[in-house]
């Protein structure tokens, strides 16, 4: 998702400062565990907060902090400019006036009321028809018509969900928080709903904090991605930064970047802008990072590439390494291919590259429980794709790597 | 795989279909194919063979498993009726008794054993309602909230349950008594005699059956979700009220059980309350009481009977409407609710 352009601040918010849905530095210490984390989401960043990490990193923990259903230790948060807890100003406004829609991960629909009162559950000071109209508008955008008298375990997974969103939305909060709200779902139903909640939180004008561990939901949903491992924000920042542009092997790791590779700083070029880094399969141009001071030639550095990052192509006459007219910069490893896994649409296959006379395998922590040679590069490629290029015969493969896809990782 | 044309091959499924000997029902064995031949369907080749259609002639020659008592069953049945039986007949003895002596009419209408039966009620409902009003709190605070001493005080709500009656009775004499601590001060300051009066009856039941309803309350609101709290809770919707649409409703079955439970025990309260209360007709004499006090005097079997099975009776009824409660309670409450809702919200415009 593009970033909101500028005029969006400029029409809606006159202050030099864009408007603040989120903010929060907490700090939490349970036995053996503690949470520290400090964010803002800014309206100009996009409204959908992604918290990503394993289970037991804390996320659902800073949900529910955000919540007011746990007291951080210490800290403050703001929910848009209101400040709902302060630690030094001894604030700390309760659960229920707080204006949260929160979700927690199995929806917690009340098992002993249909649908009609579970929606209108949150709005028992309002005035009947009012209720009822809201009710009514709620059940036709999320689209429950005829469900109204049911009860909860009368619903579907996908339903259930739809009404747990509308009693949320309900009383109009002043933010969504969500936990794993499509942990629990198949699929099929699952991808329909992400689409849903992708559209909702646009249409609705309010900002989001997600809970996932699911990689590819949150690069789906998110604007803005907190990486969390051990109750510590790794990475907080947009969502390629986060998926492109790892700022630790940890993060890599926890993103999935399935190649990284250490190496060393061989040269730059393109006035300083790439750099050229030997790996232990050979040299590759990649991006020098952005916002650091030049690299010494010899520096320790980590390569990472997303395997869908790179090129199969056939292997042609022209020698590895070598660079084809008119692409400067671009890496080129001609290999086999020693292993392959399919989904279905996808193949995930595993790239050994030629060594030389005298080159040695030198291959960290590249193995696989599938493939049983050793590999260098881990590739994503289109079923289709592949299907063609292997039809053409050869066993021969040329792996290609634009230096905008090899991001850099400085070793500290 | 083309799925539209798929072919079975019999050879590779040798399973509960095939009769190698040939002998395992005559339908069965008449057929080269294991089975999924039928009288009057063409012969079909040995190879290959068409999958067999879902529903069509092949159902029809199967007819339903005849299902018998299995032996498991029915040794259930014999030793559960011997239980069964033990607790039936002193019961139905009871009652065939109380009709061929012609006790029962004699006495229903006794005004000692209208007393007796109006003094029982009453009693026990105030008990009811006293230990629902002190011991949801109790119930709710150790459902949810951990603190030390918990397990001390968790384990000294079962101490009434397991104590015989008696020990509770002196101590509440010696607590409450007209010469006990605390009853003493309220003799001395206000005057007050709490031994052997109506109220002795209500505290001496209370001290012996709340606990049911509180150990049956606390394991009620430990199986509702703390999830739906906080949620509700997010929803705007205050603590109590939180309790009064969520909790409760949710763990109304729990709840209704302990009350009936607490009921049971207070009803049949006989030995703290004798202890305590004494046995005064009209003041202090419960149903209990009333029956040993007949039982004792001469001549008072008959009475006694009467008593018992007008217990007997009454007890019954109670019991069957709450178990009629507690199964449709849940969602009754909620219709009940909803009602409320609709009213309450017509008061107190938004």
């Amino acid at each position: 998702m593009p970033e909101p352009s500028s005029k969006f601040d400029a029409d809606h918010y006159p202050h030099t400062r864009p408007k603040t849905l989120l903010a929060l530095a907490i700090r939490k210490k349970l036995t053996g565990f503690e949470l520290k984390i400090e964010m803002s989401l800014a309206a100009n960043q996009g409204q959908v907060l992604v918290l990503f990490g394993p289970s037991g990193s804390g996320k659902t923990m800073t949900l529910r902090c955000i919540a007011g259903a746990t007291d951080p230790d210490a800290g403050v948060i703001s929910i848009g400019e209101r400040v709902v807890f302060d630690s030094r100003a001894r604030l700390n406004v309760r659960l229920t006036d707080r204006r949260v829609g929160y979700l927690p991960q199995n929806y917690g629909l009340f098992p002993h009321l249909n649908v009609t009162d579970n929606i209108a559950f949150g709005l028992f000071k309002w005035e009947k028809r009012r209720v009822e109209s809201r009710v009514e508008e709620l059940v036709t955008l999320m689209q429950l018509q005829g469900l109204e008298k049911r009860f909860p375990r009368q619903l579907s997974g996908g339903q259930q969900q739809r009404v747990a969103f509308a009693r949320a939305l309900a009383p109009d909060p002043a933010i969504l928080l969500l936990d794993e709200p499509f942990s629990a779902l198949d699929a099929n139903i699952r991808s329909e709903l992400r689409d849903n909640l992708a559209l909702l939180s646009r249409k609705l004008d309010l900002p989001v904090v997600f809970i996932t561990h699911d990689l590819e939901e949150a690069y789906m949903l998110a604007d803005r991605i907190a990486v969390y491992e051990r109750g510590q924000v790794l990475q907080y920042g947009r969502r390629d930064d986060i998926f492109y542009r790892p700022a630790t092997r940890e993060v890599a790791r926890l993103v999935n970047i399935r190649n990284v590779w250490p190496g060393q700083v061989q040269a730059s070029g393109a006035g300083g802008s790439l750099v050229q880094v030997r790996t232990s399969f050979g040299s590759l141009w990649a991006s020098h990072p952005e916002g650091e001071s030049s690299l010494a030639a010899g520096s320790a550095v980590t390569v990472c590439l997303r395997p869908e990052q790179a090129n199969l192509l056939r292997a042609r006459v022209s020698p590895a390494g070598e660079n084809p007219a008119g692409k400067p910069f671009v890496s080129r490893f001609r290999g086999k291919i020693v292993g392959e896994i399919t989904s279905g649409s996808f193949f995930t296959l595993f790239f050994q590259v030629e060594r030389g006379r005298g080159e040695f395998f030198n291959l960290e922590g590249n193995a696989h429980p599938g493939v049983d040679q050793p590999y260098d590069i881990e590739l994503a490629v289109p079923a289709r794709q592949y299907h063609e290029l292997k039809s053409a015969g050869s066993e021969d493969f040329m792996v290609e790597i634009e230096p905008g896809a090899a991001h850099l990782i400085l070793a500290s | 795989m083309d799925s539209s044309k798929t072919t079975y091959r019999p050879d590779d499924n040798p399973g509960k279909f095939s009769s190698p000997d040939g002998e395992s029902g005559a339908g069965l064995a008449k057929s080269p194919v294991a089975g999924f031949d039928t009288p009057g369907s063409e012969p079909v080749s040995t190879t290959f063979l068409e999958p067999p259609p879902a529903t069509g002639p092949i159902l029809a020659g199967y007819p339903p498993l005849k299902r018998g008592i299995s032996p498991n069953v029915f040794w259930l049945i014999l030793s559960g009726s011997v239980m069964l039986v033990f607790l039936l007949v002193p019961i139905l003895a009871l009652v065939a008794r109380s009709f061929t002596d012609g006790a029962l009419g004699a006495f229903l209408s006794a005004p000692s054993v209208v007393e007796a039966l109006q003094l029982s009620l009453i009693t026990t409902a105030i008990t009811v309602a006293l230990a629902v009003v002190l011991g949801t709190p109790l119930a709710y605070l150790l459902a949810r909230y951990r603190f030390p001493g918990y397990g001390f005080i968790d384990t000294f709500l079962d101490l009434p349950i397991v104590l015989p009656p008696a020990v509770a009775g002196i101590a509440l004499l010696l607590t409450l008594g007209r010469r006990g601590w605390a009853g003493q001060w309220l003799d001395r300051q206000f005057g007050i005699t709490i031994g052997f009066t109506t109220l002795a009856v209500v505290l001496a039941q209370l001290f012996v059956a709340a606990p049911f309803y509180i150990k049956a309350a606390k394991a009620g609101f430990e199986s509702v979700d703390r999830n739906l709290e906080t949620i509700a809770l997010s929803l705007g919707s205050r603590s109590f009220r939180t309790f009064w649409k969520i909790t409760v409703p949710l763990s109304l079955p729990a709840l209704l059980g302990g009350i009936v439970m607490t009921w049971a025990r207070a009803l049949g309260e006989f030995g703290a309350t004798i202890m305590f209360a004494g046995s005064f007709e009209g003041q202090t004499q419960t149903m209990p009481l009333a029956i040993y006090a007949s039982f004792d005097s001469a001549g008072g079997l008959n009475e006694a009977v009467t008593l018992s099975v007008i217990l007997i009776v009454v007890s019954f009824a109670v019991l069957l409407i709450f178990k009629g409660l507690s199964r449709f309670g849940t969602r009754a409450w909620s219709r009940l609710e909803q009602v409320n809702l609709l009213g309450k919200s017509q008061e107190t415009p938004g």
